[in-house]
């Protein structure tokens, strides 16, 4: 009895892995994989999970959820050097301690957990110089990704201070001459390569910078007014292939933002399953210059589509330059509750997918996750073009 | 009111809170460490605006939640007659959780209003 009970249980089990392999195939995108990646960890096969996981994030780097699962999974793995961190840290403090926690809370994504971990190391050892550079490469790997003036401020403040600390320090220096000349303030950059320059002559990479500094035209402006002119174009002010310390500490496997080819009747199928699904009234996707590329509604819900859209690119435009300003990040989702139910606006890499339904608040998760996993599988699964060169002056993040 | 923002931010993973009204006038704000008054009142007033406004656009009055999610955080506003309650989180929690607790306190905020203006 007990013998045919595990037997058919196992055979259910593969069918249901065959049929979820077949899924990735036929239908891909995130949540095929996310589905798949999540039987694989239910079933205890923690390498297959893996395996699948880290493919769906090479093919799809943006998305949001498979970045969910994937700090999920990290974090399991490394629980047991959490714990041996945070015994350390009671045992016997030191700033390696401090360091070593903060770098596991990086690992996985955490970046205000790393964060507050150095702050907590500084307020006990207030001189250390190892722990101002962890703080100054997240602030710098933060700023990279959503060019936020306070993190470039701060990035700044830690490695002037880890500077003042210890002069002779060369990765504190060569980083501060990076990031002086990332954000256009050659004056500082050329003096402390310089420094390094005496001290080490053949330094080929100090002097491959020191000719790019001489050749940025100095401007006389405020650092605060530099950081902002960066944050606003969202480019460094120099080439950044030249900026090897910065790209050491902001690499993280995350790719540009692409062009897409989005297939729109694919997308429109999509939207009227997902209307099915979610009871939603209506749904539309806009492109990130804000059109129209795919739009369904109930044919017994009147609402104007094109007054629709142009509601969920106002909440998107206008809100996220304050949460940018504010230091939240940029905009992802916006979530509005009313008398006339739920409305909905995801941004996935600049598209944004609105969607309203006359949801309750129990059902509301299940539309927010409903809503996320069609933005993803519409646009993430579509073939890319090329990667987005931004014009100078345009905010590739605001999208529509 | 103050009471009222200091036991909400006892909760874990809110990381400040504030009344404003639709004008962007504060009430009242408990904010923590790294936020400041004027940014997240000037962030408020402009989600109510802009909302009120896109609402309008697709024949909707007003709206009683909004949950903004940024990469780094949460911005969630809920109307609270008088004014809007508004309160920063981190990215992380459980939002649905959560929210039960600001309702409480908007109740209480609406309690405290009609106290006051009976008086």
């Amino acid at each position: 009895m007990y013998n045919s009970a595990t037997r058919n249980k196992a055979v259910n089990t593969r069918r249901l892995e065959k049929m979820l392999v077949r899924a990735c195939k036929e239908t891909p995108g995130p949540t095929s994989v996310e589905t798949l990646a999540e039987h694989y960890l239910h079933c205890y096969r923690f390498d297959k999970a893996r395996e699948v996981l880290d493919e769906g994030l090479h093919k799809y780097p943006q998305s949001q959820r498979l970045r969910l699962l994937e700090q999920r999974i990290k974090r399991t793995d490394l629980y047991g050097d959490f714990l041996k961190a945070s015994q350390d840290i009671s045992a016997s403090p030191s700033p390696d301690a401090y360091a070593s926690l903060a770098a596991l809370y990086r690992v996985v994504g955490d970046i205000d957990k790393a964060l507050e971990t150095c702050a907590a190391g500084l307020a006990v050892f207030p001189n250390s110089v190892r722990l101002y550079l962890n703080v100054a490469e997240l602030r710098i790997r933060r700023f990279a990704k959503n060019f936020m003036p306070k993190d470039a401020v701060l990035a700044l403040a830690n490695l002037e201070k880890a500077a003042s600390l210890n002069e002779n320090d060369y990765a504190v220096s060569i980083l501060l001459a990076e990031f002086y000349l990332a954000i256009g303030a050659s004056e500082p950059a050329i003096g402390i390569l310089k420094k390094i320059l005496v001290s080490n002559p053949s330094d080929e990479h100090a002097q491959k910078l020191l000719e790019a500094a001489l050749e940025v035209s100095q401007k006389d402006e405020p650092v605060e007014d530099l950081v902002r002119d960066v944050a606003h174009s969202r480019r460094m002010a120099v080439n950044p292939a030249i900026l090897r310390y910065i790209e050491k500490c902001t690499h993280d496997g995350e790719r540009l933002p692409v062009e897409r080819s989005v297939d729109t009747d694919r997308m429109r199928e999509m939207l009227a399953a997902a209307l099915n699904a979610t009871d939603a009234l209506a749904m539309a996707v806009l492109d990130p210059k804000g059109a129209i590329a795919a739009a369904a509604q109930r044919e017994d819900y009147p609402i104007d589509i094109d007054a629709f859209a142009v509601a969920a690119r106002e909440i998107h435009h206008n809100t996220n330059d304050y949460t940018l300003r504010m230091d939240l990040g940029s905009f992802q989702s916006g979530e509005i509750e009313g008398p006339f139910g739920h409305f909905l606006v995801n941004n996935v890499e600049g598209w944004l997918i609105g969607g309203i339904t006359p949801a309750t608040p129990s059902n509301r998760e299940r539309m927010r996750k409903r809503m996320l996993a069609v933005a993803e599988d519409c646009i993430l699964a579509a073939p890319q073009i090329k990667p987005v060169e931004a014009p100078p002056g345009a905010d590739t993040d605001k999208g529509a | 009111m103050r009471d009222t923002l200091i036991n909400l931010n006892q909760v874990m993973g809110i990381n400040g809170s504030m009344l404003v009204t639709r004008d962007g006038m504060v009430i009242a704000s408990e904010l923590g460490k790294g936020l400041e008054e004027d940014a997240v009142a000037a962030l408020a007033t402009s989600v109510i605006r802009t909302t009120r406004d896109a609402l309008k656009k697709i024949g909707e009055k007003g709206f009683s939640l909004f949950i903004l999610t940024a990469s780094f955080g949460r911005l969630v506003l809920l109307e609270a007659e008088i004014a809007y309650l508004v309160v920063v989180t981190e990215r992380t929690i459980n939002i649905d959780a959560t929210i039960l607790e600001m309702q409480s306190a908007v109740r209480q905020i609406r309690k405290k209003a009609r106290i006051t203006v009976k008086d």
